[in-house]
């Protein structure tokens, strides 16, 4: 089969596997257990740290050097300037050339519940959000969550994920189904959801990835 | 200058390079209409004296004729000489007599392979008249007349035929003066008239331009310019021809560049006073692409104003005051009136300069142009009108530093909308009076505004900036060596932090054209706005758009043989622009623009991976315990040195290495025997207490490294390492880990490493440093004790191989960098990567073009492009997808179009068609479609990328340079960049 196959949109899914190739490749080089009760600034400096190593070393694949990874960039948002523009947690984008340059943002919280850090502050304005609002710009219709689990078992926040998009579709402009598993890498625990942005901005994908810490 | 040549040449029509997103238009051919060879003779030397088209197609009632624009004689022999390159073609044989100068031939570049050659700029407008001023001068001085003087009546008869040739100074207004042009215009030129008129003049204009000493000057020189300027051909032993200039269409521009490099043309024995001054003409496609490039940021329009402050002989300014009279005149349908053309000029257009002979150009220039718009220019129908004064209001002849000037009482509270100009770039002298306001400010405001060394460049930038208006941007034109040089840090750091840059243009490539050989310092162009009350990055600056033009891409101005020529245009190529983060910029590291200009994405990938996995080699010599690294003896004989120097007993009867001998000799092993040298009594000193360090690093067994990185040549003897050639050493225990190293010194990667740390390395010179070779990754720890004497094995062999200096085989050299790559653990893209710039890219260092770039690459080749284009663009899809690239390729002798389109066939391997095959019809058909959207992709966009119908199509220039795998790497990395920011359908 030749001749139909759009491009543009193969090469993006790539970006979105790619992007998840590099957290698990990232993560893989952590001692995870130890993050048990670090910030999530501190998780998520390691990771960005450990991404890159995994980046330069030659298990790493080809086509990583199309990538760069940022950790805490300002994004670039109309009427919001110098200090005042908003932060994502890290940033996957393509390099190689001037231009456009497509980028796949993640915001991440700790999920920890007896410190505070539950479902609803992952879902909440600060966390998923910033996308939902159009508080972070993306690029092409998606983004994605990092969860730090600190407590308990992935399955039993992927539950709580799902129970609370489920119960509260509306709140977070889910299109069902709510929060499907869909692995795009070597990491086990990763997901789907989809909703329709707040600002009129179409339908956003978030991938949720996450990650045991202790 | 389009209008003069319809209304003067019977202009028809123009050809140019055209490329609108830029701004740029490069007239290639005008074509006129005569009525007659006279006349088509007399457009072609208007069109000659207008400087801007290489080529003028004139069609007669009979027949057709082709010019050459940068070249006229009356006087020469042969049709060539003169200027004609086709004296009679026929109509019925214009279309095959004329195929190298049809649209298509131009937009595919064939133009220049029939007719380059003819593109002399030696013989322009500029050069002839200058050449002929400068002979005049000599001939005055040859009769007694001193060279003030002998400048100031030249300068000033320049000047009268400008403005007799102009209608300026018409009959009547000689007449209402009470003068007769044979008084003045004519080889019975007076003295007396002459003075009288040059009181008028001075009156009328506001000013005296070229002051002259009435005393100096007597009949006969007045009589010999006035001749010569009126067509006498011969100037006591000088042959001079002034006939073929006609001041009306010589423009402005071009005129005041001369006069400026007239005026600062040096004395017999003198040093050019301009080069003093570091004033360096800036040449107008240099103007023109500065100011093109602040037109697309914030058009210039009404109620801006314009600040040139080192504003010379006023090239910036001229055009800009010329681009807002065109702008009026376009919004409104008329010529603006006298009284509206003063107000463009005293509203808008500021200067400061400190030369007063420059101030007077930029003056005199400014008024001139104003007069251009003006019917009749004699201003004999608008009496009342009185040219404006510029001196001190818009002109200030002021140092721009100094706190008591004219300038600096004029200009407090005002703030200008463009920022524009070329300033000085020279170190400002310490002891120098005539520098004491700029060292005074520099010295008082170093913390804040840090210069490299003593730049001059850099304090203009700094003290310029207060005056940008909030929302006003700026383009200069600075030394590129700010970039690079390591003094410079801290001015890069604090000054890309504090502005808005958003394009910079490094033209180090182009250093031996822009400045058609009279600087070969390499310049740059900076463009920025100021920071906005919020200390705002917006989306638009975070990017630094990068523009470093090699000439093996300036086709239609590409060098010939002689590496020298002159610059008629300037174009940008979309595929040598790079994206600079603003952050990255203002860290200051100079390998930031290293990398923006000769190197890629993946280039900082490859050093950043070797950095953080190797140590240095200062540190893999310490843990070694041997010698560090040092450059070699400065032998000085006794009897001649300057310095102190010292006795060094160890270097009698030792020998030392003639480097002067060894400019080609390419990658060696070991020194011919022609250049070892004994070290004869007289040298066995060196520069007081410069001895120790040298001594430890040519005592054996040690390695002497090339200073341009070409070689390391292990030795087991005493060799006096010569100055600035390094040396390193060990103990007898030592020499396996020695030969090691010079194996891994003399690899490819060492030379690339080295290129890209090493600031100046091709920019300026053809050198690395020491300080870079301490930083060089070295990865032999890495490497067993038997692997280490395999390695020392290797040396050997090379070094027996290579005895005398001989060239060793290239299985051997393989072999060498294969080692050396297994161990940095470089992929095979990152070995291509390395090799192929080392091969090729190097080569265009200096603005070389060697023709084995520019030749066309074979079909295996192309065939290997298009294996490795493929094989990068499937390894991005990876094994999982189930997809991979079709790639197909069509080429004729000029260009290959290559289509990229996804498929599920594993098996599909490259295929290659000739453009004449069946099998390409589709391609064929395609391309014409390309071509005629983008008919001129060869000159803007040399990697031209389209999108259609779910597939890539890449159109390449059929030149070598572009197929190596190295490109084809990049290649796959573009398209997949582009592919990803390409939006949703």
């Amino acid at each position: 089969m030749t001749g139909n196959l759009d491009m543009r949109q193969i090469y993006v899914a790539q970006l979105r596997i790619h992007a998840h190739e590099l957290i698990a490749g990232g993560y893989r080089l952590l001692d995870a257990p130890s993050f048990a009760t670090q910030e999530e600034t501190a998780i998520t400096g390691e990771l960005v740290r450990c991404m890159k190593e995994f980046m330069e070393s030659n298990e790493a694949s080809g086509w990583a050097v199309h990538y760069d990874i940022a950790e805490d960039p300002p994004l670039n948002v109309a009427g919001r300037l110098g200090k005042s523009r908003p932060r994502v947690d890290i940033e996957f984008l393509r390099t190689g050339a001037p231009g456009a340059r497509p980028r796949l943002l993640f915001e991440a919280k700790r999920l920890q519940q007896s410190s505070g850090h539950t479902v609803g502050v992952y879902l909440g304005r600060d966390g998923l959000g910033c996308f939902l609002s159009g508080k972070y710009p993306i690029t092409h219709g998606e983004a994605g969550m990092l969860g730090y689990i600190q407590s308990g078992s992935e399955s039993e926040w992927s539950n709580k994920i799902e129970k609370a998009l489920s119960d509260h579709g509306e709140r977070y402009g889910v299109t069902p189904p709510a929060f499907q598993p869909r692995q795009l890498c070597s990491l086990k625990h990763t997901y789907l959801s989809r909703h329709h942005g707040r600002q009129g901005s179409g339908y956003i994908t978030i991938h949720h990835v996450l990650l045991l810490f202790h | 200058m389009y209008r003069k040549a319809v209304q003067h040449c019977g202009l028809q029509g123009v050809y140019t390079l055209n490329d609108n997103q830029r701004n740029v238009d490069v007239p290639i051919v005008f074509y006129c209409k005569a009525t007659s060879e006279a006349e088509a003779n007399r457009i072609h030397q208007l069109v000659w004296n207008q400087d801007v088209t290489p080529f003028i197609l004139v069609e007669t009632p009979k027949m057709i004729r082709l010019y050459c624009g940068f070249r006229f004689s009356s006087q020469a022999g042969d049709d060539r000489a003169r200027g004609l390159l086709e004296a009679a073609i026929a109509f019925n044989e214009a279309a095959e007599r004329l195929s190298a100068l049809s649209a298509e031939a131009i937009d595919c570049g064939r133009v220049w392979d029939v007719w380059g050659s003819e593109v002399t700029t030696k013989t322009r407008v500029d050069w002839t008249l200058l050449k002929n001023l400068e002979d005049l001068e000599r001939e005055l001085r040859r009769q007694g007349l001193d060279r003030q003087a002998s400048h100031a009546l030249i300068g000033k008869f320049v000047y009268l035929q400008y403005l007799r040739q102009r209608g300026i100074l018409s009959d009547r207004k000689l007449e209402r003066w009470g003068l007769g042009s044979a008084d003045i215009f004519s080889r019975q030129a007076d003295l007396a008239a002459f003075r009288e008129l040059n009181r008028r003049l001075d009156e009328w204009l506001n000013g005296a331009v070229f002051p002259l000493n009435p005393e100096a000057i007597k009949p006969s020189h007045l009589q010999l310019v006035a001749g010569v300027f009126q067509g006498d051909t011969t100037a006591g032993q000088l042959h001079l021809d002034f006939e073929p200039y006609d001041f009306s269409f010589i423009p402005i521009e071009t005129l005041s560049v001369i006069y400026e490099q007239f005026l600062h043309s040096p004395d017999q024995g003198e040093s050019n006073r301009g080069k003093k001054a570091g004033a360096y003409y800036t040449p107008l496609p240099l103007v023109n692409y500065v100011l093109n490039e602040l037109e697309t940021r914030r058009p210039l329009r009404e109620g801006m104003r314009v600040l040139d402050p080192s504003c010379g002989s006023g090239a910036f300014l001229v055009q800009c005051y010329r681009a807002l009279i065109e702008k009026r005149l376009a919004r409104g349908g008329r010529l603006p009136t006298p009284g509206e053309l003063s107000e463009l000029l005293t509203g808008h257009i500021f200067g400061v300069d400190r030369d007063g002979d420059a101030c007077q150009v930029a003056e005199l220039s400014l008024v001139l142009t104003l007069l251009d718009y003006i019917t009749p220019p004699d201003l004999e129908n608008t009496q009342l009108f009185k040219l404006p004064v510029l001196r001190n209001r818009n002109i200030f002849k002021a140092d721009f530093f100094d706190s008591a000037s004219p300038w600096e009482e004029a200009s407090r509270g005002l703030r200008f909308d463009w920022l524009v100009g070329n300033p000085p770039w020279r170190e400002f002298s310490r002891g120098d009076d005539e520098d004491r306001h700029m060292r005074q400010w520099a010295d008082g405001n170093r913390k804040t505004n840090p210069i490299g060394g003593n730049q001059a460049a850099e304090a203009f930038v700094w003290k310029a900036l207060p005056f940008i208006a909030k929302e006003g941007i700026a383009g200069l034109v600075l030394p590129a060596m700010t970039l690079f040089k390591i003094e410079s840090e801290q001015f890069r750091r604090k000054l890309f932090s504090c502005v808005h840059p958003w394009r910079l243009a490094n033209f180090s490539n182009l250093r031996f054209t822009l400045f058609s050989g009279r600087s070969k310092h390499p310049a740059m162009s900076l463009f920025f706005s100021i920071e906005d009350k919020n200390g705002a990055l917006t989306q638009i600056n975070t990017f630094i758009l990068s523009f470093a033009p090699f000439a093996v891409n300036q086709r239609a101005n590409r060098q010939g043989k002689k590496r020298e020529k002159d610059t008629w245009n300037l174009i940008i190529t979309s595929s040598e622009l790079a994206e600079v983060s603003q952050s990255e910029a203002a860290a200051g590291c100079a390998e930031t623009w290293k990398l923006a200009m000769w190197g890629t994405y993946r280039d900082k990938r490859i050093l950043q991976r070797a950095s953080n996995r190797f140590p240095q080699l200062t540190d893999f010599l310490k843990a070694h315990g041997l010698t560090p690294p040092h450059e070699g003896f400065q032998l000085r004989d006794p009897g001649k040195s300057k310095e102190p120097v010292e006795y060094i007993p160890e270097l009698r009867d030792k020998k030392k290495i003639d480097f002067s001998k060894l400019r080609d000799c390419g990658r060696i092993f070991a020194f011919p025997k022609r250049v070892i040298t004994p070290i004869s009594p007289n040298e066995t000193y060196v520069r007081k207490g410069r001895g120790a360090l040298p001594m430890s690093v040519s005592r054996p067994p040690h390695i002497i490294v090339d200073a341009a990185r070409r070689f390391a040549v292990y030795s087991d003897h005493f060799v006096a390492v010569p100055p600035r050639q390094i040396g390193l050493a060990g103990s007898g225990r030592d020499k396996d880990i020695l030969k090691a190293l010079t194996v891994y010194l003399s690899s490819d990667f060492v030379t690339y490493q080295q290129f890209f740390i090493s600031p100046e390395w091709g920019i300026r010179t053809a050198r690395s440093t020491l300080s870079a070779l301490k930083c060089l990754q070295t990865p032999l720890d890495e490497l067993s004790q038997a692997d280490i004497q395999e390695w020392a094995g290797l040396c050997d062999e090379l070094i027996n191989e290579g005895d005398g200096g001989k060239t060793v085989s290239p299985r051997l050299i393989t072999e060498l960098n294969e080692r050396v790559m297994k161990l940095l653990g470089f992929t095979i893209s990152e070995q291509f990567l390395i090799y192929d710039f080392v091969r090729w890219n190097m080569r265009m260092i200096d603005g070389m073009t060697p023709n084995e770039l520019l030749g066309s690459p074979s079909r295996n080749t192309l065939s290997d492009y298009l294996g490795i284009l493929k094989n990068e663009l499937d390894a991005f899809l990876g094994d999982q997808t189930g997809f991979h690239h079709r790639v197909e390729a069509m080429h004729d002798k000029i260009s290959v179009i290559i289509a990229i389109s996804l498929t599920t066939d594993s098996q599909d391997a490259p295929r290659i068609y000739h453009a004449d095959e069946e099998a390409a019809a589709s391609l064929r058909t395609t391309r014409e479609k390309l071509l005629k959207q983008h008919s001129q992709w060869l000159y803007f966009s040399r990697n031209l990328r389209v999108y259609a119908n779910n597939a890539l199509y890449m159109l390449k220039p059929m030149e070598r340079l572009h197929w190596t795998n190295r490109q084809a790497i990049l290649d796959a990395g573009e398209v997949i960049a582009e592919t990803l920011g390409q939006p949703e359908a």
